[in-house]
């Protein structure tokens, strides 16, 4: 790996004045991209558009699309891929796994907290309505003895850079975090259309995060000595079923629906052809609400009645743990800081993006002044949908936004605009920079695992700060390279 | 495995047999609509009442209101594999998927020549899926309930065939004098099932209708007979009944049920199957065969469907319905 | 006193099911004015019987019957000895303020119990009165407002529909005082369980024939003290409970699925009786 290369590279491609994830100055490659940088000098824009068309036909043979709009039968699409991949380095992610951890631990601790005694409720640090009031909080689920005390199983918490390249935490995301599918897909791709860049760095695998979850959801069984794990899903027609038959597959365990399963003498069985089986862990990628009939909505179809019972008797266990939506509340998120120095007695090593919660009088006020600066979110939507950019909405957006925050306050966040990093991405026939967010996911079981990477998310439009797939945003391979040995 | 996959890898396997008998029947109409003055007669053999000419093979290959159509069939099995792929190879699912995204818009009637190409070009495609899945599955379950669904409805459809024309084949195995329009229909029917070439290959070219439905419903050795395909579901049902005795449960009634519709074509000669009646052995036979699908639901793939839960009640529903239209 | 409580719930079907999964709330509960002595569940066709505790403390079964079966019955017997002889009298000990999460249960919202400014505007006369006798006005006024009808209103009705037609039954009546105790910030909860009727004048007259429903109110003075609108009294002696929660969709004494095509026919009887304590042994 060559370091400091001064060559102009991409004579015409322009970092502005955002933090470039691989350009520290125009025609100044950051040491860690040098070895790439050259090889993108040797392609031509018709070498990278065969490639970039290679890896769509692979994403499309495979089936990995999901339904655009939140509409399950409206088209399908495949995830826009960019060839370009986003390099992390060893030293950088370090710190980034330990924040992670730090954070994931607290919040675990949190909710064990709140289901439990509520120790940290009855001191004035975060208010208990606040907390009592989101709409994640499972009252049904208060006392529970959960296996080795997790909630958590599995995070996925999205990560920015500002102007100046420092990391921080933008939202957690407890309930059910997808797109670790592909995080995996994204490397074998690209590891088929452009091999070659692969030698020039040690990327550290991603492949074994499906054995690392079955790992953990075997871990919490209740008991057993083999126990059996299936996944939940919705169905087909979900946004997200590709992963869930991905990951599926991945850890050799059944995909099964709510009308696979019943409850009978307080345990969970599949109907099989061969008849009854005993079931131990769902991995669900079901809402709470819609996990049982008779405990919380009684119309859905996607649940199994009685699971909540079965659960509460210890006599199955469910990953995510009923009531972990709590913390996805993102004025929750606001308080993590709080919470880490609370159940840790730490300082956070990731900040928090300076937030605004709607909730408090002297935020809201805040908030309603100065709603054309920045960016307001719905507390529990995610998807990039109920949200307003302050500098980009129009006036009538503006005070729309104005009058649901007076009417919903405890609905409401609001964060400063943040100049996001960029990331050259490919444009037609040209790099270009696009705004880029870093979504790694946290498995944990008996210890905590952060994925080397993650789903590096990229709003395609220019000057777009939207990156969910939902709407239009791409994704890129992630890399974080193996430390140099000293 | 799940007994919902199992009932979705079963019906996947009876849309992509359905599509190829469907196949064939478009084939027929082109050669019926050489000879002349036959119109009144082939219309109903390929269940297509008061339509002629283009409108049937309209009907047949693209009408999307026809359950059956090849494009019905096509997208009801694409559908059904999306959420199982778990259940079949990579193969076979990139197959049916590419299949399913190559078949044009149907707004309107394809002209003869093309109707006839497309419905060749899918029934290959077709026979490429069951080809794929006996290279690429292991013998256990999913395959079985694969080959339990294609030789059911292969058995379903060829005696549904002969019991269309069971007058006219009754008759004729009485005529001394054939005429030719006669000739014609027996040839048709063979035609119906793929069978035409492989007829004359066993019995020379006389065609003559009691060996003609010897052929087709007795016969031990031909693939497409309905004894062969019974004998097949025979066999994967038993394992599927042995594996389930196995873990202890009951193996449930539809093994007798389809063993009994086996025995009807294995133990009556050709001679006492037209004295007791063609047309209602031909019915026995499709009630049994529609009683041990049933049977077969109800103890491995679906229980009694659900109130409030309309994925339940709805799919009965529409395997029911399904087979109503059928006859 | 002393009460025994036989509690009878009768499920049939038009056709044979499956998989029949029932969650109920049918006790016991034990609390410092009442004690379960006997508790009996018993279920036929033979079911299988899980005890478990819920999210709010209730005692709460898990009766499930896989195979196929026309009906269901549930007998549950009961002996209890209650204590709350004079509901207004206040406890020896001071009552401990309410944690942050039973103040929350009890202040907020509810599934059947919305907040209704109609409600707001008929307790706000009461907001500046000490909470115990608040309460006791609101029950009453609650008495008054409000008929006693059946077959005006269902397991799924919101204060808000009962408010429309002035009239319900016990359970209606509790949600009504419940949002009413909440609109002024009393920590109000509802209560599930059975009532006994008697001869004595000043006995409770309704609510007998089936499972009762009333509410308690936490105040500063008396801590957790029942309130039957129903009947314009205080919970006393009288009253047993089976289960608390925010309203009667966190309890209802059985809720549950199956798996068929039938119509399904549900039947209910309670009888209660008071029964003479065992005389004490030795001295």
């Amino acid at each position: 790996m060559t370091t400091g290369s001064r060559a102009s590279v991409l004579p015409s491609y322009a970092p502005g004045e955002f933090w470039d994830e691989m350009f520290a100055a125009p025609g100044q490659v950051r040491p860690h991209y040098a070895d790439l940088a050259r090889r993108l000098t040797t392609l031509s824009s018709a070498d990278v558009q065969k490639r970039q068309r290679a890896a769509e036909l692979s994403f499309q043979a495979q089936g990995i699309t999901f339904s655009v709009n939140q509409d399950p039968s409206g088209p399908e699409k495949t995830m826009p891929f960019d060839l370009v991949p986003r390099i992390v380095t060893a030293e950088e992610w370090t710190r980034i796994e330990r924040g992670l951890e730090q954070r994931v631990r607290a919040l675990n601790l949190f909710l064990h907290d709140i289901y439990h005694e509520q120790r940290i409720l009855r001191t004035d640090l975060i208010p208990a309505e606040l907390v009592l009031g989101a709409r994640g909080y499972r009252r049904e689920f208060r006392n529970v003895d959960v296996p080795l005390g997790v909630y958590t199983h599995v995070v996925g918490s999205d990560l920015v850079r500002d102007g100046r390249g420092t990391w921080f935490v933008l939202e957690d995301n407890l309930r059910v975090p997808s797109g670790v599918s592909y995080v995996v897909e994204n490397r074998r791709v690209l590891k088929r259309v452009w091999p070659q860049i692969f030698t020039d760095y040690r990327v550290r695998p991603v492949e074994g995060y499906p054995q690392d979850l079955l790992e953990v959801l075997r871990a919490v069984a209740p008991g057993s000595d083999d126990p059996t794990v299936v996944l939940l899903t919705p169905g087909v027609h979900n946004s997200a079923f590709f992963e869930h038959a991905f990951l599926a597959k991945s850890m050799g365990i059944d995909l099964v629906q709510g009308s696979d399963l019943f409850v009978d003498d307080a345990a969970v069985y599949m109907r099989t052809t061969r008849g009854r089986r005993r079931v131990d862990v769902i991995y669900r990628r079901v809402d709470d609400d819609f996990l049982d009939p008779l405990a919380f909505r009684a119309d859905s179809l996607l649940g199994v009645p009685g699971l909540l019972a079965t659960c509460r008797m210890g006599r199955v266990t469910v990953a995510n743990a009923i009531g972990t939506g709590l913390a996805d509340d993102k004025a929750i998120y606001a308080y993590v800081p709080t919470i880490i120095k609370y159940y840790l007695g730490e300082d956070e090593i990731l900040p928090n993006v300076k937030t605004y919660v709607a909730d408090d009088p002297t935020d809201r006020a805040y908030i309603l002044e100065h709603i054309a600066q920045l960016v307001v979110k719905s507390v529990n939507e995610s998807g990039g949908y109920g949200m307003l950019i302050g500098p980009h909405a129009p006036k009538k957006d503006l005070d729309a936004y104005r009058a649901r925050v007076r009417d919903d306050p405890r609905g409401y966040i609001a964060q400063p605009t943040l100049a996001l990093s960029r990331h050259p991405t490919w444009s037609v026939d040209h790099l270009e920079g696009r705004h880029v967010d870093l979504r790694p996911f946290i498995l944990f079981g008996r210890d905590v695992k952060v994925t080397p990477g993650g789903l590096t998310r990229v709003a395609l439009r220019s000057g777009s700060l939207v990156v969910n797939s939902s709407q239009g945003g791409g994704a890129k391979d992630t890399w974080v390279l193996e430390a140099e040995p000293c | 495995m799940l007994s919902r996959v199992a009932d979705d890898l079963y019906w996947v396997a009876r849309y992509v047999e359905r599509g190829i008998a469907v196949s064939r029947l478009v084939d027929v109409t082109r050669h019926l609509e050489l000879d002349a003055g036959t119109e009144d007669f082939w219309a109903p053999l390929v269940g297509a009442i008061d339509l002629a000419g283009d409108d049937v093979r309209f009907y047949l290959t693209s009408d999307t209101m026809n359950p059956d159509s090849l494009v019905s069939c096509v997208r009801a099995a694409r559908t059904l594999s999306r959420g199982i792929r778990e259940a079949m190879s990579s193969e076979m699912w990139e197959e049916l998927n590419s299949l399913y995204g190559s078949l044009a818009a149907p707004t309107v009637a394809r002209p003869r020549g093309e109707a006839v190409s497309f419905a060749r070009l899918v029934r290959e495609r077709l026979q490429s899926f069951q080809g794929l899945a006996e290279s690429t599955l292991a013998r256990d379950e999913p395959w079985h309930f694969l080959e339990l669904g294609k030789f059911v409805e292969r058995a379903d459809d060829v005696a549904r065939v002969l019991n269309r024309q069971s007058h006219l084949l009754a008759a004729g195995s009485q005529t001394k004098d054939p005429t030719g329009p006669d000739v014609v229909r027996w040839l048709a029917v063979l035609r119906s099932c793929g069978s035409a070439e492989a007829y004359a290959r066993y019995y020379s070219l006389r065609v003559e209708p009691a060996r003609l439905v010897e052929f087709l419903l007795l016969n031990p050795i031909f693939p497409q007979s309905v004894r062969f395909s019974l004998t097949g579901a025979c066999l994967s049902l038993d394992a599927l009944a042995a594996l389930r005795s196995a873990a202890g449960n009951e193996p449930g009634p539809a093994v007798r049920t389809l063993g009994r519709a086996r025995a009807q074509v294995e133990l009556t000669a050709i001679d006492e199957v037209f004295e007791r009646g063609l047309e209602g052995f031909l019915s026995n036979i499709q009630e049994l065969i529609a009683q041990a699908s049933e049977e077969l639901s109800a103890t491995y793939l679906r229980d009694e469907p659900v109130p409030g839960r309309l994925v339940g009640v709805a799919r009965a529903t529409m395997i029911m319905a399904a087979q109503q239209q059928q006859q | 006193m002393r009460i025994t409580v036989e509690h009878r719930t009768q499920l049939s079907y038009s056709d044979d099911v499956v998989e029949s999964v029932m969650d109920s709330r049918l006790g016991p509960r034990t609390d410092e004015h009442q004690r379960w002595i006997s508790f009996d569940l018993r279920v036929e066709p033979t079911a299988s019987v899980r005890r478990y505790n819920d999210g709010f403390g209730n005692a709460a079964h898990l009766i499930t019957i896989a195979r196929p079966h026309r009906t269901i019955d549930l007998v549950m017997r009961g002996e209890i000895e209650t204590t709350l002889v004079d509901p207004f009298q206040p406890p020896r000990a001071r009552p401990t303020v309410l944690g942050p999460g039973d103040a929350m249960d009890f202040l907020s919202p509810s599934p059947l119990i919305p907040r209704v400014a109609e409600l707001a505007t008929m307790a706000e006369p009461f907001a500046r009165t000490p909470p115990f006798e608040a309460v006791q006005a609101l029950m009453h006024l609650v008495h008054e407002r409000l008929d006693y009808r059946p077959d005006v209103t269902t397991v799924e009705t919101s204060v808000t529909e009962v408010l429309t037609h002035s009239s319900g039954v016990c359970q209606d009546f509790a949600h009504v005082l419940v949002a009413l105790c909440r609109a002024i910030r009393i920590p109000a909860r509802y209560v599930s369980g059975y009532i006994l009727v008697g001869a004595d004048p000043d006995a409770p007259k309704r609510g007998a024939a089936a499972s009762h429903a009333w509410v308690e109110a936490f105040t500063p003075t008396h801590g957790w003290r029942g309130f039957d609108p129903t009947n314009d009294v205080l919970a006393s002696e009288h009253h047993v409970k089976m289960a608390i929660g925010r309203d009667y969709h966190d309890v209802p004494p059985t809720r549950g699925t199956f798996r068929g095509v039938a119509d399904e026919e549900l039947a209910v009887e309670v009888a209660t009786k008071e029964v003479a304590a065992p005389s004490p042994t030795g001295r």
